[in-house]
């Protein structure tokens, strides 16, 4: 075998190689398509909602049909938290406001749902619901209600053991969470949440939804 | 008008960004209370306090005539999950500053005696683990005049 054979087969081969590295990154390419790089955005296949059924803070029934056709920012909370909680829905209220007046074409509503419906009967998420935005729907029912939504949406929450009052904390998930018009589970918005990150987010996923 | 309107938010001013000097070196400024729903059992608290003293300072009881206990807590967000833990103490450090802030370390100020609303103050008396005690007025604001703390580590 020549000198130049062997050159002409080593050539062949990282040819071969660079070919299968400039295929494997065009492959990554396509997926990248399909996944824009877009903070909490849940896509491709986001996860449509089955029929669920709680009660809202006036004691109406709310199930799936009261998300379609608009966007719904919820939040997963108990109104005996004294940090996160009023925090978070001081931060709905303000991306609320700022969607009202810069984003008129986005409908939507923000939903405050109970992880702790034994203490959290509807007088309280009444009260609690009119401090922030007697807009905001405040849900809640029975444990079995709050987990026919929390449940599929993945929300985690356990409570700690009572104390000598028989208080207790709840742990529970920091995320505001964002279902689209068709009821389908499209954004996850993680904490720490602020105004301008929060409403940043959202804006551009309600936009990428929108365009496909 | 407009001047006595000045100086009333400088009165204001003054109140709310105090800055207040105890035993030990210690400075608290910046304290106050986030206003809740009128039912709210448990509110949180805020402040920064400053030792300027070359030995360790711990606040281990806090009172209020207006809550029946107030509790030191900590918020820690792990994979997206929000707990809270107490803690036995607020120590700080010689020649350091501790901040409880939200989304962070705050004071659980629990089962007000009175509905706590925002202009008004409420008083709280902190002892040190040396048994020295200090009183504190901390005022009450609304909620979403306040923003959440980002963690630099």
């Amino acid at each position: 075998m020549s000198a130049n054979l062997k050159t002409s087969t080593l050539f062949l081969l990282i040819s071969a190689f660079a070919l299968g590295i400039a295929l494997s990154f065009s492959g990554n390419d396509a997926n990248e398509y399909n996944r824009p790089d877009i903070e909490g955005l849940l896509w491709p296949n986001p996860k449509q909602l089955r029929q669920f059924g709680t009660m809202d803070h006036h004691g109406q029934f709310f199930n799936l049909n009261n998300l379609q056709g608009q966007w719904s920012f919820l939040f997963f909370g108990y109104t005996h938290c004294p940090d996160v909680c009023p925090l978070t829905m001081s931060v709905m209220k303000q991306l609320s406001n700022q969607l009202e007046q810069e984003r008129k074409d986005i409908d939507h509503q923000v939903i405050f749902v109970t992880v702790d419906p034994r203490r959290d009967n509807e007088a309280i998420m009444q009260e609690y619901i009119d401090y922030f935005d007697p807009d905001f729907i405040g849900l809640g029912g029975t444990d079995v209600q709050v987990q026919s939504l929390a449940g599929q949406i993945g929300v985690a929450y356990f409570s700690q053991a009572e104390d000598d009052q028989g208080e207790y904390l709840v742990d529970h998930s920091a995320s505001i969470f964002m279902i689209d018009p068709e009821g389908r589970l499209a954004g996850i918005l993680s904490a720490p949440h602020t105004l301008d990150k929060t409403y940043r987010q959202a804006t551009t996923i309600i936009d990428f939804i929108n365009k496909n | 008008m407009n001047l006595s309107l000045n100086i009333w938010l400088t009165i204001l001013l003054a109140i709310f960004f105090s800055t207040h000097s105890y035993a030990h070196h210690l400075t608290v400024s910046n304290a106050r209370i986030h206003e809740g729903p009128p039912s709210q059992k448990v509110l949180a608290a805020y402040l920064t306090l400053d030792n300027n003293s070359d030995s360790v300072v711990e606040v281990v009881t806090l009172e209020s005539p207006l809550f029946e206990h107030i509790e030191i807590h900590q918020t820690i967000i792990e994979n997206d999950v929000a707990k809270m833990q107490q803690i036995d103490a607020l120590i700080i450090e010689p020649h350091s500053m501790l901040e409880l802030s939200p989304g962070a370390q705050h004071l659980m100020m629990i089962s007000p005696t009175i509905r706590i609303t925002a202009g008004t103050t409420v008083p709280v008396s902190f002892t040190l683990a040396d048994g020295n005690r200090f009183e504190l007025d901390i005022p009450v604001v609304k909620s979403h005049s306040d923003h959440i703390h980002h963690h630099h580590h």
